[in-house]
């Protein structure tokens, strides 16, 4: 199993390092120098090093390199274009929802992913997605702020026909 | 924390499966969505030599309703068990129950297999599955048998896995069933699970589990209930000297008792 892994990494193709036992967040960092998950609790608690398979947020702590074969990561550098943040991060910004950043690459990410599987969502459907990312500096409700900013724009920017950076 | 070297397999049948997990020449561990067996891993509570990734074995996906029966291959998320049509139609409970535990990144990845097969007490499915007499089908080299929610384990952590895959779980939903499910949680895990199901077949089928101990059936409550006249404080007289919590993190013995108690009353109250 020592090939390298074919997978798709925020958009390119690349080989990930190989070995059954390395852990994705490892092949990231250190196999790729995608530093945005990070390490915290490693136990697959604090949410902090979140990523995407195939657009499905996991802990990339506590997931094999090998479950990305074949598959589509996407991490924090995933989002936004060249010179220009996504909408979530730019929400985040504004609603001051970012005190350390140790936790913000985390919610970013686990924010794409709630949007993208409830593009409506009420406040409860927020707290539950999100209750599992832990924030030490915040208090949450600036996150919860910028989530339905960016709710609010995607929705009204698709009734107008408009394209949102995401 | 990095893991420890293993070799990782992945069969694509059944009998691939039993041939690798069955091998007492090496030692093996069935690797599902990782979120138990790779936390140990890395703590160094655990060390296989080989995982056998069964996510790929054919038909364990599969997910399905015949009547009453509702079946759950043993490779389905707890995100699917939350999302799938068929549980929601006719145990939406279930649904919840996967849609509300742990994560939105341990439901994606964990199963509902792997929940059971792990044994902790500390598991909301397993109390929710014994309450309605669920059970699981295992496959070994001695060909496939099923054993109740309620028996998989001996005790904590202590599944009866004998180089054994769990290949599904089984539940009838009776007509006419109504159900509560409560639950406290602290830290990541339930401290104390309750789920009270009543349906006219049956009757009342209570279930706790948590407070240090696995899920199962509280008869005594049970019969309580079912004289149909018992008032709630009656329910819960009943179930003090039933469990035996043991003190943890979590809180002493009494702090459980109670949190157990309450959990019960508001169950009850629910759906009497
Ligand atoms: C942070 C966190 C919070 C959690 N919170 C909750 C909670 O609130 N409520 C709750 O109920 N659970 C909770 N859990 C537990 C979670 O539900 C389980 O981790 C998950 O369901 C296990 O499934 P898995 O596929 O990842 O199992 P794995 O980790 O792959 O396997 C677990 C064990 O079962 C064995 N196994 C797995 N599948 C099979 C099979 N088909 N046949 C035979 N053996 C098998 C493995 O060999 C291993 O010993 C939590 C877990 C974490 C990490």
């Amino acid at each position: 199993m020592d090939d390298p892994i074919g997978t798709t990494v925020n958009g390119e193709r690349c080989s990930l390092p190989g070995g059954a036992s390395v852990l994705l967040i490892d092949a990231l960092r250190e196999g790729l120098g995608l530093l945005g998950p990070k390490k915290s609790c490693e136990l697959s608690v604090c949410g902090s090093c979140t990523v995407l398979i195939d657009n499905e947020p996991y802990s990339s702590c506590m997931t094999l390199a090998q479950e990305a074969t074949g598959r589509e990561v996407t991490t924090v550098e995933g989002f936004g274009r060249r010179g220009e943040l996504s909408d979530v991060q730019q929400a985040f910004i504004e609603a001051g929802a970012i005190q350390c950043g140790f936790c913000t690459p985390g919610f970013v990410t686990a924010v794409h992913a709630l949007l993208d599987r409830h593009p409506n969502p009420d406040r409860a459907t927020i707290q539950r997605y999100l209750a599992g990312n832990i924030c030490r500096c915040t208090g949450y409700a600036p996150m919860l702020e910028a989530v339905e900013r960016v709710r609010d724009r995607r929705l009204a920017a698709a009734e107008a026909g408009l394209e949102q950076v995401r | 924390m990095y893991l420890p070297d293993f070799e990782l397999r992945r069969p694509r049948t059944v009998e691939e499966a039993v041939a690798l997990i069955g091998d007492d020449a090496r030692d093996s561990a069935v690797y599902m969505g990782g979120t138990e067996l790779l936390l140990l891993m890395k703590l160094g509570l655990a060390a296989p030599e080989v995982l056998v990734d069964c996510k790929g074995v054919a038909g364990l996906k599969g997910l399905g309703v015949s009547g009453p029966r509702l079946s759950i291959g043993a490779a389905v998320t707890h995100a699917a068990v939350e999302a799938a049509e068929e549980v929601n139609d006719l145990f939406p409970e279930l649904a919840s129950v996967a849609g509300a535990l742990a994560n939105v990144r341990v439901r994606t990845a964990g199963t509902l297999g792997g929940n059971l097969c792990f044994a902790d007490p500390h598991s909301d499915p397993a109390t929710l599955l014994t309450a309605i007499d669920a059970s699981v089908r295992l496959v070994g080299r001695h060909g496939v048998r099923t054993v109740a929610v309620a028996d998989l384990a001996r005790g904590p952590y202590d599944a009866v896995l004998d180089g054994e895959l769990l290949l599904a779980v089984d539940a009838e939903v009776p007509d006419g069933l109504r159900v509560a499910y409560e639950r406290i949680v602290l830290r990541e895990r339930p401290v104390v699970t309750v789920a009270a199901l009543h349906d006219p077949q049956h009757g009342w089928r209570i279930a706790v589990g948590g407070a240090g101990q696995l899920a199962r059936r509280i008869g005594e409550v049970e019969d309580v209930m079912n004289t149909g006249t018992a008032e709630l404080g009656d329910a819960q007289a009943a179930l003090r000297g039933q469990l035996r919590p043991a003190e943890d993190l979590d809180g002493s013995e009494e702090y459980k008792q109670q949190l157990a108690s309450v959990l019960l009353g508001r169950a009850l109250a629910r759906i009497r």
